[in-house]
């Protein structure tokens, strides 16, 4: 009666050669198979997490976001899910034919009627089934549409695959576990206390987090989530990361140039040994970084020099910017039209030192005598909070004061410097 | 009330049809989401012949999160306190949708067969426990026959 295909497997000579209550028994755990152990409905759309259990698409999605601080596992083996989990489609598949058998069987036992009156027995049974059919199409449906609908719009399983993190050791590193969002250690007890949400940037963590010594490469974790574009809750951008270098790099340059020309400035005037003479003696191995730090005390030192002699304040003053100028000639190329307009503006500087710096009560020239001043107290913008470390401040400064401007610069130099050197202690 | 999930009805027809030996739950008229449960005392156990009565509730989420379960009967066993509230990991923080009410009643079972003091919920029976053992299973046996006899 049931001819073989030689072409079939063994299995399906065995088990089709089976006795009819076998093959019942069978093709129930068969249908079994299509059940969710969540819902213990079908699993219309199954999804098969890593370890290899299924679930409804919905039901492992809403096991997914039901706590947001816990780890993701499998509900049958508690098994750490990290990747998200695929559509079945042979489950799906085998779901879908069962179901169509059946209507098949419904719909042709409904046609002989008729002809076949012993199904009259089996009236109400077939009436049921339809109805069951009915509703199993439509909850089909239903399923689908929500997995389809989540899959078009990038929300799979509450987005949880994308907006979480892992725990991940770097062997090369440190073989401390940490967070893949924010490289934050992580400790393997915290979960006890705030459940498995990184401590610093409150992303949920996916995994368990390991013991030192169990290795997850850093790729296993770039591949379970390379959604995470930028570190966003890192401080600067990349971009604003590399003008800061530049600015560095720029800031490095300048200061080694400044120093170079108060070498040549101050060998004149102080003959003997120069200035970076001195520096060599105070720090034998100039370090990379440090560089700010010897202008600042090289200028400190220079004007030490002069404090016995207060007399000397205004020719100091006007020595020191000239100085300035040299310097911001090479932290800011762009100011070459300036430093033209302020040659002129140190002339008449020359002028009103002339008339007598101490009663002069011109605002320009009391500015530099203040900037003087400052020079020679090393703590002056430690002491003296006068606003000018914000960077707001500055630009509020009225920029048609052709010195102001140029004290405008010189201070911001002057507050790098001082940051730099706080930096160091 | 909100319609009856299919998963809890289908749970409660098992519960009947199919009962777990020694162990019974029965869905309140009112509240199809509150059984009242009875678990026997398992065998060579301080338990035996007990029969004792607990509530279990099912919330909103459920299964998504654990049933509240609570012995309502006296019992004197380190991981179950004065209130009869249970310390047990299947209904804490290792919850598994997968589990049910069938599988979590069998767990509070085994609890009562392997009583854990290094894990302690009551603490004072937990040291009475781990300071002299032989004691505290007379004590649980005496507090058996006193408050879980099966009702006639």
């Amino acid at each position: 009666m049931i001819t073989i295909d030689k072409m079939n497997g063994l299995l399906h000579v065995s088990v089709l050669s089976q006795s009819k209550k076998t093959k019942n028994k069978l093709l129930g755990k068969v249908l079994d198979s299509t059940l969710c152990s969540i819902c213990h409905d079908y699993m219309y759309v199954p999804m098969m997490v890593a370890c290899g259990h299924n679930y409804c698409y919905s039901c492992l999605s809403s096991w997914f976001t039901s706590n947001e601080t816990q780890e993701l596992s499998c509900p049958q083996c508690r098994a750490n899910v990290t990747t998200a989990p695929a559509l079945n489609t042979t489950l799906q598949q085998l779901l879908e034919t069962l179901a169509e058998v059946s209507l098949d069987d419904t719909k042709k036992e409904k046609e002989g009627e008729d002809v076949n009156k012993d199904g009259s027995e089996n009236n109400d049974d077939d009436e049921k089934s339809k109805i069951d059919m009915n509703t199993f199409y439509s909850s089909m449906e239903e399923s689908k549409n929500e997995y389809n609908m989540d899959k078009r719009n990038e929300n799979l399983f509450g987005k949880v695959f994308i907006n979480s993190a892992m725990a991940v050791i770097d062997e090369d590193d440190d073989g401390i576990a940490r967070c893949s969002n924010c490289h934050w250690e992580l400790d393997p007890d915290f979960d006890e206390t705030d459940g498995n949400v990184c401590p610093h940037c409150s992303t949920r963590i996916r995994n368990r987090v390991p013991e030192s010594g169990y290795s997850r490469t850093t790729s296993d974790a770039i591949g379970g989530g390379q959604r995470r574009g930028g570190f966003d809750s890192d401080e600067y951008s990349e971009g604003e990361l590399e003008e800061l270098e530049q600015d560095l790099q720029r800031y490095h340059e300048a200061s080694e140039q400044s120093i170079r020309e108060l070498d040549t400035d101050n060998e004149g005037e102080e003959g003997s040994g120069g200035m970076s003479a001195e520096f060599d003696r105070r720090f034998p191995i100039p370090r990379q970084g440090r560089n700010f730090l010897h202008d600042d005390e090289a200028e400190e030192s220079s004007n030490n020099g002069d404090d016995d002699d207060d007399d000397d304040d205004g020719d100091e003053a006007i020595r020191q910017r000239r100085r300035h100028i040299d310097m911001n000639q090479e932290v800011e190329s762009d100011l070459d039209s300036f430093i033209a307009d302020d040659d002129d503006e140190e002339q008449e500087l020359d002028v009103e030192e002339l008339d007598g710096l101490s009663d002069n009560d011109s605002k320009r020239n009391r500015m530099v005598l203040q900037e003087s001043e400052s020079e020679r107290d090393s703590d002056y913008y430690e002491h003296n909070d006068d606003g000018y470390v914000s960077g707001d401040s500055l630009v509020d400064d009225q920029p048609d004061q052709e010195p102001q401007q140029q004290n405008k610069r010189q201070r911001r130099y002057k507050v790098i410097l001082q940051g730099s050197d706080e930096d160091e202690d | 009330m909100s319609s009856l999930p299919k998963r809890i009805i289908k749970e409660t027809e098992r519960l009947v049809s199919d009962p777990v030996p020694g162990i019974t739950a029965e869905p309140h008229d009112d509240n199809l989401r509150y059984f009242e449960v009875t678990i026997e005392g398992p065998q060579q156990s301080p338990y035996e012949n007990g029969v004792f009565d607990l509530e279990l509730f099912l919330p909103d989420d459920y299964p998504m999160e654990a049933p509240k379960v609570r012995f309502l009967t006296k019992i004197y066993h380190p991981n179950i306190d004065r209130l009869g509230r249970i310390c047990l990991d299947v209904l804490k923080t290792n919850w598994s949708p997968a589990l049910q009410i069938r599988t979590v009643l069998l767990s509070i079972q085994a609890l009562l067969a392997s009583p854990n003091p290094n894990d302690p919920l009551a603490n004072d029976v937990a040291e009475d426990w781990i300071k002299d053992e032989s004691s505290a299973i007379d004590k649980a046996k005496q507090w058996t026959q006193l408050y879980a006899q099966p009702k006639k």
